[in-house]
């Protein structure tokens, strides 16, 4: 078997395009699912009745129902262009997920800290935001680079709206010149080095966190 | 599906009115569905109906198939990655590094095209889809697995083995059931994305729910009905396997 | 947590290479013929279209009909083998020839220069004229499409891409994976126009019955042709698959399936020059082995 990583270099233009497009939608998935999920979760661990179901009904539905689904959706049957449409599918899928990081960060901290919050004189509000979040944001960090990993790879979703993502990319070169393995290694290599990023900024944010704790 | 994946212990109690108030508002939404969605296509979608059914059942042996097998791997993949000597430990970590971060996509691609043009020998598109999805599984269950063990504290450990327990009885009587308790919502959550992840069983010709769901659309033209179907089907297996794992919770076991 | 990452690089950084060396060390031979194979292994692997009718779709009860599952059949009837129908789509077919999971592509695939670097060709068996789809009111002339500002749908992976460039170098096109969907696009204006066999255009049309008004079937711009799709250099089996061909066309076979399913005889003659190889008459009486 003959291996010709000439093509890849022919195909830069369009790689590099792809792999921008990828890291695009990624970046403003990771930070509006992060708000939305982290928002979702917040309510699920500390809200009353109504707002414990509505979260958990959030949650079930949107893990459940495939990103396809809520793709086509978007971009079908409610009529919002492409990008948009993939971004917002991106967002409303990994809020899940983000959602139930959260949450259980959140309880993963003992009642007793809440308890001397409040003994402070602290508002409510005020120790859920100094207090409670901050703690559990260091428990959450390692599930949530799995989650952010997840966007990125996700993200490969909006080609069935015709946006030309780095699958798409691969996809094409694979077409064009039947260069499958070439193709599909350099995409597991993109792919890889974005996952990394992730974790190495991730480990980042760890560090901080935890410099502020001490 | 309504109720919390977790069950919180300090949590005001719902009382039987807005238990019930809430369940009202959950029918009348479905009925609202169903309303909305009377006059698509059904009439198409009911005559594949065993078709799409015998999709769906690949779906489910796919995905069993793939969870135990990624199960069985898990556990020594784990406990290798946080005991094993050095060398092997370090090729744990990077194989199940590797394997998640690679799109779902092209870890069958791999398993099917690329295995072939190592060995020369050609797999089966089934075959390639179980070895895929299974690695797929091990590899994000073992970290599920070390997550629950490390969320195991020591003490334990050691007490376990003061009062005379053998290493094995130790971890499987003692450290798994506290671990299996702390990594069920981990647990649930993967296993749920792996249900999905079996769509992609349809890049090496095997026709699983999603497929089938895509060949009739191919033939009949009525996307909106069969998308319904699709979310429908999901929705139901997805909620029946996280009904399912909710069961192994030791809480709810003595709950009950 | 600096080492850590470090750490990880390198093991991605090892594995990723271990990968690549293996692939290049590993040398695949495909010394024996096709033909061999399936005999041997008592079954023949037949890549059709489970999605693309009539050439090759699944019934409501889950069967695969079409010309090329028909064709399927008969070739494994007269082989005196077992068959087995693997779904192929436009994304997958090659890979799978290639990579031995199937041994004829008997689908819509086009014949084309670049195809025929990576894997070989039978006769042509079907023809099946490219024409344009587009909403009712629009152009139905191709023409008015290729230097204007209208976007183009079409599959990724479909011939339609390189010969809409063809016409219109300049054309903005956007890819699609799956057919329902380009539809939707086109009914929904997100698409102007779409490249499409005359079958599938007319099939389309059938299905979508009552709420196709706001679709129209336009005029064809070029004669596409299909052929079966054989693994490269493997011309045993070729000359099989060819030689099956003619012969189901001498019998009558082959215009029957032709006619079942695309509603019409051939609207071309089997073989080179527009003719069947010598022979094949006298061949045929004298109940050769197939």
């Amino acid at each position: 078997m003959n291996l010709d990583w000439h093509i890849i270099w022919e195909y830069r233009s369009d790689l590099l395009q792809g792999f921008v497009l990828t890291l695009q939608l990624s970046l403003v998935a990771i930070a509006g699912a992060s708000l939305l999920g982290t928002l979702v979760g917040c309510l699920r661990a500390s809200g009353g009745f109504l707002a414990r179901r509505l979260t958990a009904l959030y949650v079930e539905l949107l893990r459940n129902i495939p990103i396809v689904v809520k793709l086509f959706l978007a971009h079908f049957i409610l009529g919002i262009d492409a990008l948009p449409a993939g971004i917002a599918a991106l967002i409303l899928h990994q809020s899940a997920y983000v959602a139930d990081v959260t949450a259980a960060g959140l309880r993963s901290i003992p009642s007793g800290q809440s308890d001397a919050a409040l003994a402070l004189g602290l508002s409510r509000w005020r120790s859920f935001c100094l207090v409670l979040l901050p703690q559990a944001a260091r428990a959450m960090m390692p599930p949530m680079t799995t989650q952010y990993t997840q966007i990125v790879k996700n993200s490969s979703v909006v080609m069935l709206v015709a946006l030309q993502e780095l699958t798409f990319m691969t996809q094409r070169i694979e077409h064009e010149t039947f260069r499958g393995l070439e193709a599909a290694t350099t995409a597991t290599v993109l792919y890889a080095a974005m996952a990394l990023a992730i974790a190495a900024a991730m480990s980042g944010v760890e560090r901080a966190l935890e410099r502020r704790g001490a | 599906m309504t109720a919390a994946v977790l069950q919180q212990a300090h949590r005001p109690p719902a009382t039987r009115a807005q238990e019930r108030l809430w369940r009202l508002l959950l029918l009348t939404a479905l009925l609202g569905i169903v309303w909305l969605a009377r006059d698509l296509r059904w009439a198409e979608v009911w005559a594949s109906a065993g078709f799409l059914l015998s999709g769906l059942a690949t779906s489910w042996m796919l995905a069993l198939a793939a969870i135990s097998l990624g199960a069985l791997a898990a556990v020594p993949l784990a406990l290798a990655r946080m005991h094993a000597p050095a060398g092997l430990r370090h090729a744990v970590v990077m194989l199940i590094e590797l394997v998640r971060a690679t799109p779902e996509l092209l870890v069958v691609f791999w398993l099917f095209f690329g295995l072939p043009a190592v060995t020369g020998k050609a797999v089966s598109g089934w075959t390639a889809a179980v070895a895929a999805l299974s690695v797929i599984a091990a590899a994000h269950l073992a970290e599920v697995v070390r997550g629950g063990l490390v969320s195991v504290p020591e003490g334990q450990w050691d007490a376990a083995r003061a009062i005379g327990l053998n290493p094995r009885q130790a971890l499987l009587r003692v450290v798994l059931p506290q671990a299996l308790r702390n990594m069920l919502p981990a647990l649930i959550a993967q296993l749920v994305s792996l249900f999905k992840t079996t769509s992609l069983a349809y890049v090496v010709g095997v026709v699983e729910f999603f497929r089938a769901v895509s060949i009739v659309n191919n033939a009949v033209f009525a996307p909106y009905a069969l998308y319904l179907t699709l979310t429908a089907g999901y929705l139901l297996c997805c909620g029946l396997l996280t009904w399912c794992l909710r069961r192994l919770d030791p809480n709810y076991l003595l709950a009950s | 947590m600096t080492s850590l990452i470090c750490r990880r690089v390198l093991y991605l950084v090892i594995a990723l290479g271990v990968g690549t060396v293996t692939c290049l060390a590993a040398t695949q031979s495909h010394a024996r013929s096709t033909l061999d194979v399936i005999r041997e292994r008592g079954k023949l692997l037949a890549g059709v279209r489970f999605d693309a009718p009539p050439n090759g779709y699944v019934s409501p009860q889950g069967e695969n009909v079409g010309f090329g599952p028909d064709l399927a059949r008969e070739f494994a009837r007269h082989l005196g083998v077992e068959l087995e129908l693997v779904q192929v789509t436009s994304k997958n077919r090659i890979p799978l020839l290639q990579s031995g999971q199937i041994d004829a592509d008997i689908g819509t695939t086009t014949p084309t220069k670049t195809r025929d670097e990576v894997i070989d060709f039978s006769y042509v068996y079907v023809v099946d004229p490219t024409l344009i789809l587009v909403r009712k009111g629009d152009s139905t002339d191709p023409a008015d499409y290729f230097d204007s500002d209208r976007v183009v749908g079409a599959l990724q992976g479909s011939f339609y891409v390189a010969l809409w460039k063809q016409h219109a170098p300049s054309a903005r096109i956007l890819e699609y994976q799956e057919l329902p969907e380009l539809v939707v696009a086109l009914a929904q204006g997100k698409v102007d126009v779409v490249p499409t066999m005359r079958s599938q255009a007319f099939g389309i049309m059938e299905a979508l019955g009552e709420r196709a008004e706001g679709l129209a079937v336009g005029e064809t711009f070029f004669e596409d042709v299909m052929a079966i799709g054989l693994r490269e250099n493997d011309s045993d089996w070729r000359d099989w698959v060819n030689w099956a061909l003619q012969r189901l066309w001498a019998d009558g076979t082959y215009q029957a399936l032709y006619k079942k399913h695309y509603r019409m005889d051939p609207p071309f003659a089997l073989g080179d020059a527009g003719r069947l190889q010598p022979g094949v008459d006298t061949v045929a009486q004298e109940d050769d082995p197939w």
